[in-house]
């Protein structure tokens, strides 16, 4: 990918425990939003994507998840820019 | 023979010292089938608007369901339902641990305590035998202490549930622990100071008689084959591994989570204290319930430092929310201490907490003081004081003496604008879930029959998108800020859960069931019982027992008015977190679910509806 920003992609549990590391640097391209961060990252990490459907995480073609940007609840269709750090959470209330 | 049932209740007349056995007709069991279903059929029959929660004329229940005590996965909990001395109306409070099954086991379906012993006593449920014992040497032991007790002296297979001092000294918060050291407790709505106030301090149950099973090698076959299922769910990754505050990262995020009795948006320190922070510290193993292949249950060791703590039973999710969060403590190994002595005293985390939290702000805005309190200064974020006051409340001193009623009668006590701080609907504090961040949760609080109940319809779940069971709603209902089926959604889940709750099941199941409980639940009552039932009938059945719990609370002189939230919910927004502006609208939500369930604006079932669910012999006490 032809591209110099990144930004940092955080799992939480349960996707946490699916990948080798639990935060990533991502490079990202211009005017991305994290709908276009997500969908790059899932064509990349198909042993992700493939456990995560067998486990019921998967809602139709997307992710089961919330995200945070820098902090913030966001939608799925904030734009994001270098530098930012956005985390993915599985939103299940448990207690 | 009833297939499911062992086929009686112990009944146990405190006064009189007389124990009798009851039996249910077929009829009656069908119709509310168990645990809070059977528990409210007696309560309604036996108690009414005169009964003193605290005084010999209330009825306390302890009731299990026909799956409990076999090997169908998860259907090992038992309900204590009586009437509230924390509402004034109808109580209900369950509890998982090993003792449902184990009451089953003894002989017994379920247990009914009247009247109040001259001096302390205890039951004792040996294989079918049932006596009544002195207990003065329990009297004035810690939970802990009362669990190990019975071990020695009825053996490693005996289960017992008891009261701690907080229960002895009537604290509208106290709760009846069960399981000794694994600390499970039915906690809610102050069941613990009923039993207090019977001067029953245990129950001691032990046996080994099996539960007839009307197809008995199907149901185990079928049992072996979801007990697989459910383990390797979705539970699996997230309850089993990090418990119930596996979420707790994403409650904060989302504005679900309490923080400064419920008056902040963010907590910083969810991080430290959520299920994959204990997985990573103070968790040694985790514990499973009676027929449970979850394991959500938590076992921890504080292996040095100020909180040091022997290997212990784990805070929930609750618990790190009220006691944690709310009180804007973020030390797991301080929770876990709070949490641990909670279960000693046999208090309500959920309500010790809220409770704490109250008094903090009351500290703070100087509505009490340190004179009030013997000296103690309450503080944000400070483990030592909120510890110190816990032990006030179960002991009644100084102000801990009002602190015991709960939160709003504290609040009263206070006056000027404490009530506005207390954070309760119908004097049950609210459990670690902000309805600003789910407007169904609203609904559901304000139209649980025990008052603030995050377990009555659990849409909270569903609406921030753990995936509920379509019903017949409009799927947009299941949107968080909206309004659109709202009425229906809670209603028809609440409907679900009654029934969940008849069968004494864990509401964890669910996410195991593959999306179809009614079809699940129906084969296995089948199985247990013979009786040849419909989907349709059993959300009857959750129907009929959601409007017996309501027609309860109507003949304890229940009103409309009290189908609100407090202040703090709908006079302030949060302005921060995920949910910063939401305030629910309860009375257009109310308006919806009242036609829903065919009573009219004023929370009344009408004549037909009382027809169509068979309960039209209630209409007189009305």
């Amino acid at each position: 990918m032809d591209c110099t920003k990144h930004v940092t992609l955080e799992f939480g549990i349960p996707y946490r425990d699916m990948l080798p590391d639990k935060v990533l640097c991502i490079p990202i391209r211009e005017d991305w939003s994290i709908a276009d961060l997500m969908g790059a990252f899932l064509a990349d990490n198909h042993a992700f994507v493939e456990q995560s459907a067998e486990r019921g995480y998967f809602d139709g073609q997307k992710l089961k998840a919330v995200y945070t940007l820098n902090g913030r609840l966001v939608s799925v269709e904030e734009r994001i820019t270098d530098g930012d750090s956005i985390r993915v959470i599985v939103p299940i209330v448990g207690g | 023979m009833q297939y499911g049932y062992m086929g009686s209740y112990v009944r146990v007349d405190l006064t009189e010292g007389n124990i009798t056995f009851q039996t249910f007709s077929d009829e009656e069991l069908r119709k509310y089938i168990g645990g809070t279903g059977l528990g409210t059929k007696i309560l309604y029959d036996e108690t009414d608007i005169t009964t003193d929660p605290l005084g010999p004329e209330n009825v306390l229940t302890f009731n299990t369901g026909p799956l409990v005590g076999t090997k169908a996965p998860n259907f090992g909990r038992y309900h204590v339902v009586t009437k509230s001395p924390l509402t004034g109306k109808y109580a209900e409070a369950n509890s998982g641990g090993k003792f449902g099954p184990a009451l089953r086991k003894s002989g017994y379906d379920g247990i009914i305590v009247t009247g109040k012993a001259k001096k302390p006593v205890y039951l004792s449920i040996d294989n079918g035998k049932v006596e009544l014992l002195d207990a003065a040497e329990l009297w004035g032991k810690d939970t802990y202490e009362v669990g190990d007790w019975m071990k020695e002296t009825y053996g490693k297979t005996s289960v017992c549930c008891c009261i701690g001092p907080a229960g002895e000294n009537l604290s509208r918060i106290a709760a009846i622990m069960n399981d000794g050291r694994d600390g499970r407790t039915a906690a809610r709505c102050g069941v613990g100071a009923v039993m207090g106030s019977k001067n029953l301090k245990a129950i001691v149950v032990r046996g080994n008689k099996e539960v007839p099973l009307f197809d008995k090698d199907r149901f185990n076959a079928v049992s072996k084959e979801w007990s697989q299922k459910i383990a390797n769910g979705p539970g699996k990754d997230v309850l089993g591994l990090y418990g119930t505050s596996c979420g707790l990262e994403g409650t904060e995020v989302m504005g679900d989570l309490p923080i400064k009795n419920w008056g902040q948006g963010n907590f910083e320190g969810a991080k430290k204290i959520c299920g994959p922070a204990m997985a990573e510290t103070i968790l040694t193993k985790r514990y499973y319930c009676g027929q449970c292949v979850i394991g959500c249950g938590r076992v921890v060791e504080v292996k040095e430092g100020k909180y040091a703590l022997e290997e212990s039973a784990g805070p929930e999710y609750e618990t790190l929310g009220t006691l944690g969060a709310n009180l804007l403590i973020d030390d797991l190994a301080a929770i876990s201490t709070m949490n641990v002595l909670c279960n000693r005293y046999g208090l309500d985390t959920i309500s010790a907490g809220c409770t704490v939290s109250f008094a903090i702000e009351a500290f703070e805005k100087g509505l009490l003081t340190k004179d009030d309190l013997g000296g103690l200064e309450l503080k944000w974020g400070d483990p030592d004081s909120a510890i110190a006051l816990i032990g006030k409340i179960a002991r009644r001193e100084d102000f801990g003496y009002w602190l015991a009623e709960g939160s709003k009668i504290a609040s009263e006590k206070l006056g000027g604008i404490a009530p506005q701080l207390a954070v309760h609907v119908r004097g049950l504090e609210f459990p670690a879930h902000d309805p600003r961040g789910a407007n169904g949760l609203a609904l559901q609080y304000i139209t649980s029959p025990r008052g603030a109940c995050h377990l009555s319809s659990f849409t909270h779940d569903f609406e921030y998108g753990g995936g509920g069971p379509k019903l017949n709603f409009p799927d947009e209902a299941f949107n968080r800020f909206g309004y659109e089926g709202k009425g229906a959604f809670v209603a028809q889940y609440q409907d679900l859960m009654a029934l969940f709750d008849s069968l004494t099941g864990c509401k964890f199941v669910i996410f195991g069931f593959e999306g179809k409980p009614l079809e699940k639940i129906r084969m296995f009552l089948e199985l247990a019982t013979g009786w040849d039932i419909t989907e349709e009938e059993l959300m009857e059945t959750g129907e009929r027992i959601m409007n017996l719990k309501h027609l309860y609370n109507l003949k304890c002189g229940w009103t409309a008015e009290e189908a609100k939230l407090p202040y703090k919910m709908y006079g302030i927004t949060r302005g921060s977190g995920g949910a910063a502006d939401n305030i629910p609208n309860a009375g257009l939500m109310l308006t919806q679910y009242n036609k829903v369930r065919c009573w009219n604006e004023h929370g009344i079932p009408l004549k037909e509806t009382l027809d169509r669910l068979g309960l039209e012999w209630t209409a007189p006490s009305m």
